[in-house]
């Protein structure tokens, strides 16, 4: 953080209320489950002991309500689709999505498929893009670093609890 | 399928109705679609037959000829042999009898069938469209099926990058 005032003999930080409020929500990023295809193994394996989500304070969550984070990973069907929209809704404002892998991304491999949605920015609003079918752990890593250098940029006083480019 | 087995058909339903046809890699019986389940139940409980397990059922569209052919793999543990029932309808009205009586498990096929093709099962339990959703139009692996522009108001295409 930058700007922050150290006072070391009476071990002391002064800071801005945005700066804390942002530190804060970084370190406690909740994601959403939302596996719907094999970018969920992957999304698992993020989860395991070598890449370690956990340490960042990324944990689970088996529903919206506690989410911050919803990371789509998988092929996402006209089906499934409106369900995501409905999970996206659920989830308390402010909130980020990702989207994992070639398929949630724009359809990928099943681009010429009658079924199956051309990308889930086509629904909700996608703040990171992870390439790669499916991307390995340490991209997703990556992604979620990425998401944690977005908050950093928010300014939650001044926009009441809203993200600055909130639509 | 053996030729015996073929044999026992034929005499029951004659060798007009019932074809033999062996210049295929896998050879298959065809059988005409209103006589469908006639003879499912016959093969089934023949003693000498006993095609007791179904394998698949699947569906394949010819818009050339205006036919749907529907394909039915046995298996007779008795025989140890595999048979191909091949039975096709009219593309414009396809219908034919469901035969869930004689093999519960046709049943999920026959619903993915309709849902795909649209083929009519007549007398089928629950005849209704298994994976798309219940408001779909169309039947996407017909050859001639078009995508709609929207669906529920999501776009159905993507622009390539430039």
């Amino acid at each position: 953080m930058k700007g922050n005032i150290i006072i070391t003999d009476k071990n002391t930080i002064v800071s801005t209320m945005d700066d804390v409020i942002n530190w804060m929500r970084k370190s406690s990023i909740w994601y959403l489950l939302f596996g719907t295809a094999c970018c969920a193994i992957e999304l698992m394996q993020t989860g395991g002991p070598r890449t370690d989500l956990d340490r960042i304070g990324s944990v689970f969550r088996s529903t919206p309500r506690q989410a911050d984070l919803m990371i789509v990973a998988g092929t996402v069907t006209y089906k499934m689709a409106e369900r995501i929209v409905l999970l996206y809704h659920q989830m308390a404002d402010p909130k980020y999505v990702i989207s994992m892998g070639s398929c949630a991304n724009c359809g990928g491999l099943f681009q010429n498929s009658y079924s199956v949605l051309k990308g889930v920015d086509k629904i909700i609003p996608v703040d990171i893009y992870v390439p790669g079918c499916p991307p390995r752990p340490e991209a997703l890593m990556e992604g979620v670093l990425a998401i944690r250098e977005i908050m950093m940029k928010e300014n939650y006083l001044k926009n009441h609890g809203r993200r600055s480019n909130d639509i | 399928m053996t030729y015996k087995g073929y044999d026992i058909l034929a005499l029951r339903f004659g060798k007009d109705t019932i074809i033999y046809c062996d210049k295929t890699l896998n050879p298959y019986i065809e059988v005409s679609s209103d006589q469908i389940q006639e003879v499912c139940i016959y093969i089934r409980y023949h003693p000498e037959l006993k095609f007791s397990f179904f394998f698949s059922l699947s569906g394949v569209d010819y818009p050339e000829k205006n036919r749907i052919t529907l394909v039915y793999h046995l298996f007779s543990m008795k025989l140890k042999t595999l048979c191909v029932l091949k039975a096709s309808v009219n593309r414009n009205h396809p219908e034919l009898e469901s035969i869930e009586s004689v093999w519960k498990t046709a049943g999920w096929f026959e619903r993915e069938i309709h849902d795909l093709l649209g083929v009519n099962f007549i007398r089928h339990s629950n005849m209704k469209r298994l994976l798309l959703p219940d408001d779909w139009v169309g039947y996407p692996l017909r050859k001639d099926y078009k995508e709609p522009l929207l669906y529920h108001d999501m776009e159905t295409s993507r622009d390539k990058p430039s």
